[in-house]
């Protein structure tokens, strides 16, 4: 059938190396000294490799921002504590430190006006070591101390934040948005398992404190809290896959807050060509297909005022572990948070990208150019046309139109003879569901594409009318996060039915999304702020209806400690 | 609808199916997460396949329509669900059938039995081309002369134009092969591996011909090829399949062990059952990674000629399975695999030395010449239960 | 030969290219241990699941590489389709299913060609 597939071949650059090696053993750019390392079918011995790295970054940096800039920008880079991360500073370094002669030319621009590094602290979500209560990891094994104390050897600014704190509302655009969105789905519980299709997901904003955002005194989520509602949603995730990948957005999503309270209108990655050659194939595996150009490429400029770099995306990790091994570069152990622990069975401690990383790795031990030809491959493609302003509320990237309808109409979830109905209460679903229902009506072949109108955000902005502050949240959600979202444990979430019901505020407790999430619903539903949203909803409910949200608000009072100073 | 027959009587109805709720449930749905009993799954499996077909308008009424079968789980269902939903929704199709004889002993001559049996089961005529027949050579005998290596692209290249030529023979619109949802997503896997986007676009489009892009020199013809099992899992198939009681062929190709194909596979699978949805993720950004391609890689557009050999459409003086072809005639059998461009520019050196330049001259060109001449009388044939019961090509 | 209640009748098939692994043979009638013990130690015994009884019919009936049929954590290999009595073994609890004296077990490969 389609066995004739070859496997992929040397670039020609690879050819040459291994052709110029002649002496086997002696570096193949001095061709005097006896190599040390070996980089795919090249040898080079330590200076050598190191001048060969460094222009190899030059060449990246070079390519991402034209050397010919008018105004320096500033730049921010993640630093992670990581060996690609941390060759990523010091490679900033000396890139930077100009030469003493071409320093007193005063004419020589300034590439780069100020370089930044941030990072984020992890240690909340460290496996706990024997003995050891989960509310001590925190202070013992922090690594914002010894982040700060590497980036003050190089006189940069530091900044730093902690994962929890995505749950501030302190970190979103407008640094203030005071709630976070509660999920909720469309089906009662019983259908969950049976429906075939995933729920409709319906989000509610829910205020964390006082709406008054511009009070000086307004109360503040305590650290601990923070780390429970990550925990609880982490929590909620039921596979690892899904873990991984809400914490990966986590991470994006503090980084672009980072770069933007730097002043810093570049954030640099240091994403090694490994890491984005597995990358690539994670995120196709995860469904990211849309959004792959815009997460690998060297420069991307989907963010809005943040332009994000991978200047490392050419060298392989192997090369970057050297490089700090020859420059006695001091790394952060324990940087990145494995959530493999969380996991209770041994079955499930593979996840989508632990996979990947095995496959490319044993790949490319077999067959060395594969991380080259991944990363090439994925240079080529051209970032999806997307508006930042319609981003997905979860992830931050494009959505594609009509994302629903996609898997909707590869997917029968009829019985025999059934008509369709709806499987949803929800009067917005039931609209929606009705604009897609004859492709999955039974016998009479009816559909043709393309009089399904695609769930696009037009249609989504005018579905608060419902007296209900639910708001549909998977039409609002890239193609990816959708998927991710099925692994939620939605058996433990409320339904629409049971939400007013005593028992929704605790069910739901773990499905609190941060206030960036519900930032941004909010925008793309058209309101400003949250203000405004909340106005626009008042005027909006039924009269002699009990407001549901300030139902659910005295409700949640009992679980947000903080929110002491509710106004009503 | 279905009684509760299958269940044995000795055990309480436990899983019942999610869709009519009266029957136990026999399969759990990779893509939906449902468990549905054997009637329900049928219904659906089924059913999605007619709504693929639909949504993409793949077929006009009355076209006739050869199905790929290579006796195959893939080929047996889809010959079996296609007649069966020409039927149910008077599609209006011509069905035939059309099977590749590789020349493969032990492998391929047992599989066309299986072919055969479908032809008399499902009531569908049968043409079956030969590749020594059209080429001169059997895989046996390719095999024999290269050995192991690289034999898989000859018999790729090969195929693909062979399956032309007996769409021609046949006097098809329009080619349907059984590619599903797991060869589709490992395809996508392998050719972002490989760098290779023109073919991923042509992986992830349901339905190709010759005006699909084309950068790489993929050879095209204007039969129209389609994957209605584009979006239908390989368990499904091998499900339907064995309730069915389809009566299929399965061994794995002697010579085709392709380790890094194989890899994928296997890597594929393990993706799955971490995250069952994960094959129509990966199609669903194989498609979404195709259209980032037009923009700039698909517009080096080759021009499209024939081959000045055998007539077969190429983008170049001569088309992939002649160039093959005449390595494997001259004991070059390198030719054409590799670095095409190259080894082309070799070729013609290697011609105008030896004063063979003209095609017609080669005298390795005979055995596809004369097949190409058989190919011309065979076209006149209308009735298809004679043309099964021709042996060979080369008996006319 | 062994009492029913130390040893259960199991029927095995093998399919899709599974057979080509048992010399051809499309379906064994096996005895299969009723239990097994637990945890490596002697004294201690657990009911046969299906879990034995995959690496059972690997070191009694497979005939050749192994690797084709077993995976990782003692499951089939990925792209092994398993059905226990009729029904998909995902409905069945998988590696967890308690044997039963004449269940039909059935072992379809995927990874044949088609």
């Amino acid at each position: 059938m389609s066995c004739s597939v070859e496997e992929p071949t040397m670039t020609v650059a690879e050819k040459r190396a291994k052709d110029r090696a002649v002496h086997v053993g002696f570096c193949c750019k001095c061709k005097t000294a006896k190599s040390t390392i070996t980089v795919r079918y090249a040898e080079y011995c330590d200076p050598c490799f190191l001048i060969a790295l460094d222009s190899k970054f030059r060449t990246a940096l070079r390519n991402a921002r034209p050397y010919r800039v008018i105004t320096p920008e500033n730049v921010m880079l993640a630093f992670s504590g990581g060996p690609s991360s941390r060759a990523l500073v010091h490679l900033f370094d000396v890139f930077h430190s100009l030469p003493p002669e071409v320093a007193t030319n005063k004419k020589q621009p300034k590439i780069y006006n100020d370089i930044h590094v941030c990072h984020i602290d992890e240690s909340c979500l460290l496996e706990p070591s024997q003995g050891q209560e989960p509310q001590d990891i925190t202070s013992s094994r922090s690594t914002m101390e010894q982040a700060r104390s590497i980036a003050a050897g190089y006189d940069y600014s530091f900044h730093g934040v902690a994962i929890e704190d995505i749950y501030d509302p302190e970190w979103t655009d407008s640094r203030c948005f005071e709630a976070v969105a509660t999920l909720i789905t469309s089906l009662p519980k019983d259908q969950l398992a049976t429906s075939g299709q995933a729920p409709e997901l319906l989000a509610r904003i829910i205020p964390t404190s006082a709406t008054s955002p511009s009070e000086e005194d307004a109360p503040k989520l305590s650290r601990q809290e923070k780390i429970n509602k990550l925990k609880a949603l982490l929590g909620a995730c039921m596979t690892l896959t899904a873990k991984e990948t809400v914490l990966q957005h986590f991470r994006s999503s503090l980084l672009i807050q980072l770069a933007k309270r730097g002043q810093c209108t570049i954030l640099a990655l240091g994403d090694s060509a490994t890491r984005v050659a597995i990358h690539i194939i994670e995120l196709t595996a995860i469904g990211r297909g849309y959004s792959l150009p815009h997460e690998t490429s060297l420069l991307s400029s989907w963010v809005q005022d943040c332009k994000v770099i991978r200047p490392l995306k050419d060298c392989l990790v192997k090369e970057l572990d050297t490089f700090c091994g020859l420059n006695d570069l001091e790394l952060i152990e324990h940087h990145n948070a494995q959530l493999d622990w969380t996991m209770k069975t041994k079955a499930e401690v593979k996840s989508i990208r632990k996979l990947t990383d095995e496959f490319i790795t044993g790949l490319d031990k077999e067959f060395p150019s594969t991380v080259a030809t991944v990363c090439r491959t994925a240079a080529k493609l051209t970032p999806p046309e997307a508006t930042y302003d319609q981003k997905c509320p979860l992830c931050l990237g494009p959505v594609q139109a009509g994302v629903q309808d996609w898997k909707r109409r590869i997917t029968v979830t009829t019985a025999p003879g059934e008509i369709v109905t709806t499987t949803s209460s929800n009067a917005e679903t039931e609209t929606k569901e009705s604009s897609y229902g004859c492709c999955s009506s039974d016998a009479s072949g009816c559909c043709s594409s393309s009089q399904r109108p695609s769930c696009t955000s037009q249609q989504t902005t005018t579905t608060t009318t419902n007296s209900s502050t639910s708001t549909s949240f998977s039409s609002l959600l890239c193609y990816g996060c959708l998927t991710n979202l099925r692994d939620l444990d939605l058996k433990s979430m409320a339904s629409q039915e049971d939400s007013s019901d005593e028992s929704m505020s605790l069910s739901s407790s773990s499905f609190k999304l941060p206030p960036y999430v519900a930032e941004t619903i909010v925008h793309r539903m058209g309101f400003a702020s949250l203000d405004e949203f909340d106005h626009r909803f008042m005027d909006a409910a039924p009269a002699t209806a009990v407001d549901p949200q300030e139902n659910l608000r005295a409700q949640i009072q009992e679980f947000l400690i903080a929110s002491d100073d509710e106004e009503e | 609808m279905p009684g509760a027959t299958d269940a044995k009587p000795t055990k309480p109805l436990k899983n019942p199916c999610n869709l009519c709720q009266s029957v136990r449930a026999i399969l759990k749905r990779p893509k939906t997460g449902q468990q549905l009993c054997k009637e329900c799954f049928f219904h659906v499996f089924e059913t999605e396949i007619h709504n693929t077909i639909v949504d993409n308008k793949l077929f006009n009424k009355g076209d006739r329509v050869a199905i790929g079968a290579s006796g195959g789980k893939d080929s047996t269902v889809l010959a079996y669900v296609m007649k069966l939903l020409n039927d149910r929704y008077s599609y209006g199709l011509d069905l035939v059938l059309l099977s590749i004889d590789e020349g493969i002993t032990g492998y391929r001559d047992d599989s066309l039995e299986t072919v055969k049996r479908n032809r008399d089961q499902y009531q569908i005529p049968l043409l079956i081309v030969s590749y020594k027949d059209l080429y001169g050579w059997s895989m046996d005998d390719i095999v024999k002369e290269i050995g192991r290596k690289n034999n898989c692209t000859f018999c790729g290249v090969f195929r693909r134009q062979a399956l032309d030529r007996g769409a021609i023979m046949l006097n098809v619109d329009h080619i349907v092969t059984g590619h599903n949802a797991d060869d589709i997503a490992e395809t996508v896997l392998m050719n972002i591996l490989r760098g290779d986007l023109p073919r991923l676009q042509r992986c992830t489009s349901i339905i190709t011909n010759d005006t699909s892009e084309d950068s790489s020199g993929i050879e095209t013809s204007k039969i129209l090829r389609s994957k209605p099992f584009k979006y239908t899992y390989e368990k499904e198939i091998v499900m339907y399949a064995y309730f069915k009681k389809l009566d299929y062929f399965s061994t794995e190709c002697i010579y085709s062990p392709n380790a890094y194909r194989g890899h994928a596979r296997v890597f594929l699978k393990d993706l799955e059952a971490v995250r069952r949805t994960a094959i129509v993720d990966i199609i669903h950004s194989g498609e979404a990674l195709s259209a980032s391609v037009q923009a700039n890689e698909s517009t080096k557009l080759p021009t499209m000629a024939n081959c000045t050999r055998c007539g077969y459409i190429s983008s170049n003086e001569l088309c992939k399975a002649c160039l093959l072809l005449e390595g494997l005639n001259k004991g070059l059998p390198q030719l054409g695999i590799g670095h095409t461009t190259k080894i082309r520019r070799m070729a013609e050196a290697a011609n105008l030395a030896s004063g063979l330049s003209s095609p017609a001259s080669l005298s390795s060109s005979a055995a596809s010449g004369a097949a190409e001449e058989n190919i011309k009388v065979v076209t006149h044939i209308k009735d298809l239960g004679q043309l099964e019961t021709m042996p060979s090509l080369d008996s006319v | 030969m062994s009492q029913s209640n130390t040893t259960l009748r199991i029927e095995l098939q093998f399919s899709g290219g599974m057979e080509l692994l048992f010399d051809n043979q499309k379906t064994i009638h096996a005895k299969v241990p009723a239990f097994f013990p637990l945890d490596d130690s002697a004294e201690e015994k657990h009911a046969a699941t299906i879990r034995d009884l995959i690496s059972w019919t690997a070191s009694n009936l497979l005939k050749e590489r192994p690797e084709l049929f077993i995976g990782a954590d003692g499951s089939v290999r990925s792209g092994i389709l398993v059905l226990v009595n009729g029904a998909d073994w995902e409905l069945e609890g998988e590696l967890d299913y308690e044997l039963e004296d004449r269940d039909e077990i059935v072992f379809i490969s995927t990874l044949h060609g088609g």
